[in-house]
């Protein structure tokens, strides 16, 4: 790039960026890395204990492993359903119907108002033994289920709370659905292929790059899930819903445990990573660019 | 360009997932033989005009202009009447400004710890007793009381109790501001109407029989609920009836035997198998809150909830029926009676208050003055100072609720809790295993044996 004259306005422009990034995020990043080595709890002086921390997460840690599988098995439900349901909810959008524009923003509404305080009471309420869900279920001649209070439902229960947050992706999808060449469709269209088949020969393919972009995006956000599990269940019932954001909260504020908590953010950053690294080693075999993927 | 986003995220997730642990990490020296604020500096300080109330010394009217702030948490009537009594002691010291943080006591020890960390925490705090051995380990963090006689009027309290609670060796963190008694508040129609008789015998056997003829008559409703923490008094509160003991002991040991916890754990089972309380799958969803906020007990579908005394005004301000109180269950061979009997709240100074002798004087006033007891009542329990407690008795304005639950639990008073046992961590790992035996998930022999393991390894690392 060429040098300009602009470039001092530039920095001017970025500065304020560049003070938030260096406080709150360059420093906690390269703080708790070093805390993560200490005994360190707020209110005592610290002392440095290697690697202890690592080894008593992995060793003597009765919730780290059951944490752990429980935000894998969180992350699996919530992000195919999230992507899948923004797709779904992006094509409806993508039609020619009146008012469009006003589904647009009543669709993207439960995004802003996202995991709040007053959400999770609504969820609470929605989902009790005597919720609105159970009452239409009944309907339906189908049992109660206690959503939030089976072992085995809350964790999914609380899946749908993020997949109903799916404006972001979906406006990716919808802008990604506009790109789509008209023409190509229409041409597949003349040789023949029905709806089902263009979907899946044409628009799919050329979604690709948004599906692993909001992929990577979503699965990063699921694995450091903390409001849903915090507002609604903390973490029961059974530990089932003990995501790992919840864990290193409660290690770090309840538990006093800065040290360790920190110790666990660090793990949890490497695991993320290498999920992001297999999922770009694996996306020439599934994404197609227009321009060879050259990024 | 997507590399980069993806860099950004990372860096995002870190950054949101740390900026937690730093917001914190300024000043974390504790503040140990911090000078205290002098005493006799303050008392030598000729205030001259002599404050008229309770004839105490206020430095307060020194003429310099001062801010302290209160934190405490509670519900509304307990928040009306602090603020109250904040602008009646500010009109008295105009130089006085006082600012209150208060809240719900949910996340007020999160909060407090970030603040003591940081070095913000305010002038006066109220500290719960399940606190104090935590705090006290990391240093001193508050004055010690017993430097802030001349300031504060103790006369009226039994230092004994303060200690018991509030103290480590001699060091006395705060004053307590009320008496908790833990008992059983219940619906009385709701107990009328299944035929059973309130009163201060109950074992747990009469617990039992009370709730198998609930479900016989109405298999949705239930006798009682017991909230998560309720669930960990209870098996403190039988473990004492056993043995005597409690839950951990002072030398960092189980203070059960596997024999013991079975027998525990098998009752709990008891109590879910027969109907006596909820399936946990439906109450726990209403494990972290009061029964103020819960709809079973609003719609009268439960009769009992155990509580300490001072819940029972927000409970009662809350439900629309008629309310009254019995005795926790003892049984009949109880080694020790264990009800718990604590102080709801300790006032402190921050060890790094600019302006010690004034939150010591606004404690006085609240804790001594006529007109403050007035106005603060019974919101943080029955007064632990006698003076006040008489004149309130007096004033016929204590919720006779909260008196008789107090009475009832200090007529068996358990032996006090110590600090091991209210680790926050060794609290968990009990919640973890009532969850296990709640749900069915495991027989008591397998539960209580497991935790037994889980809990003395766990008690070497936090030793």
């Amino acid at each position: 790039m060429k040098h300009t004259d602009h470039q001092p306005v530039a920095y001017l422009f970025i500065f304020p960026w560049i003070i938030g990034f260096l406080i709150f995020q360059l420093y906690p990043f390269i703080a708790s890395f070093v805390y993560s080595f200490t005994d360190f709890s707020m209110l005592k002086s610290m002392k440095f204990v290697g690697i202890r921390n690592y080894i008593q997460m992995f060793t003597r840690d009765r919730l780290f492993f059951k944490s752990l599988w429980a935000t894998v098995k969180y992350v699996l439900i919530a992000v195919p359903g999230k992507l899948l349901f923004a797709l779904i909810i992006a094509m409806i959008l993508n039609m020619k119907l009146r008012f469009i524009n006003f589904y647009r923003t009543v669709y993207y509404l439960p995004s802003i108002l996202g995991g709040s305080v007053a959400i999770s009471i609504l969820w609470k309420f929605l989902f009790s033994k005597t919720g609105t869900v159970n009452t239409l279920l009944a309907h339906l001649h189908i049992p109660p289920q206690d959503w939030l209070g089976s072992p085995n439902l809350a964790l999914f229960t609380m899946g749908l709370l993020v997949v109903w947050q799916f404006g972001s992706s979906m406006v990716l999808f919808l802008a990604a659905l506009k790109n789509v060449p008209a023409e190509l469709c229409e041409a597949a269209r003349v040789d023949g292929a029905g709806k089902i088949r263009t979907f899946f020969a044409i628009t799919l393919p050329m979604l690709t790059p948004t599906v692993f972009f909001n992929l990577i995006m979503q699965m990063i956000n699921a694995f450091k899930e903390f409001n849903a599990p915090y507002l609604i269940t903390k973490g029961g019932p059974l530990n089932s819903t003990y995501l790992y954001g919840m864990m290193v909260y409660e290690n770090a504020f309840r538990h006093s445990k800065m040290g360790y908590a920190s110790a666990q953010s660090w793990v949890l950053f490497l695991i993320i990573l290498l999920f992001t690294a297999l999922m770009f080693k694996s996306s020439p075999y599934w994404t197609f660019y227009e321009d060879g993927g050259d990024f | 360009m997507m590399k980069k986003t993806l860099k950004q995220a990372g860096t995002f997730l870190l950054a949101s997932l740390l900026t937690a642990s730093m917001a914190a990490c300024s000043s974390q020296k504790a503040p140990e033989n911090q000078p205290q604020p002098s005493v006799s500096q303050a008392d030598s300080k000729e205030s001259t005009e002599a404050p008229k109330e309770s004839g105490q010394k206020a430095e307060a009217s020194s003429g310099e202009k001062v801010t302290i702030r209160f934190s405490w948490w509670g519900s509304d009537t307990r928040h009306e009447a602090t603020l109250k009594v904040m602008d009646m002691y500010m009109e008295k010291h105009p130089n006085v400004t006082i600012e209150g943080e208060y809240g719900a006591f949910d996340s007020f020890y999160q909060k407090l710890q970030t603040q003591l960390g940081g070095g913000t925490e305010p002038d006066i705090i109220s500290v719960d007793y399940k606190w104090v051995s935590d705090l006290t380990a990391q240093g001193n963090l508050f004055v010690d009381m017993n430097e802030l006689t001349q300031q504060i009027d103790m006369s009226g309290f039994d230092m004994d109790f303060a200690r018991i609670y509030g103290a480590k060796g001699d060091y006395l963190i705060g004053l307590p501001v009320g008496i908790n008694g833990m008992g059983y508040l219940y619906n009385v129609e709701f107990l009328k109407q299944f035929g059973i008789e309130p009163n201060d015998n109950w074992t747990w056997d009469t617990l039992l029989e009370n709730g198998k003829k609930v479900q016989e008559q109405a298999p949705d409703k239930h006798l009682m609920y017991n909230h998560a923490d309720h669930w960990v008094y209870m098996i403190k509160a039988l473990l004492k009836q056993i043995n005597g003991k409690n839950l951990v002991l002072d030398d960092y040991t189980p203070g059960f035997t596997v024999e013991e916890m079975t027998q525990i754990f098998d009752y709990e089972k008891q109590l879910v198998e027969t109907g006596t309380v909820p399936p946990f799958a439906e109450g726990v969803l209403y494990e972290t809150v009061y029964a103020d906020q819960n709809p079973n007990w609003l719609n009268q579908e439960l009769g009992i909830f155990p509580t300490s005394s001072s819940l029972v005004p927000g409970i009662a301000k809350a439900s629309d029926f008629e309310l009254a109180t019995l005795r926790y269950p003892v049984a009949d061979d109880a080694v020790n009676p264990g009800i718990l009997v604590t102080p709801s709240v300790f006032l402190t100074v921050s060890a790094n208050s600019k302006h010690p002798d004034i939150a010591a004087d606004f404690i006085n006033y609240m804790l001594n003055d006529p007109e403050a007891i007035s106005v603060l009542k019974d919101t943080r329990g029955i007064p632990a100072n006698e003076k006040a407690k008489a004149q309130l008795v007096e004033e016929d304005v204590i919720d006779e609720k909260v008196s008789t639950m107090v009475a009832q639990a200090l007529s068996g008073a358990g032996a006090a809790e110590n600090g091991p046992s209210l680790n926050s961590e060794v609290l968990v790992l009990l919640k973890d295993y009532i969850q296990q035996v709640g749900y069915l998930q495991m027989t008591p022999e397998d539960a209580a044996a497991e935790f037994r393991e889980e809990l003395e390894l766990l008690l070497e690392t936090i030793q």
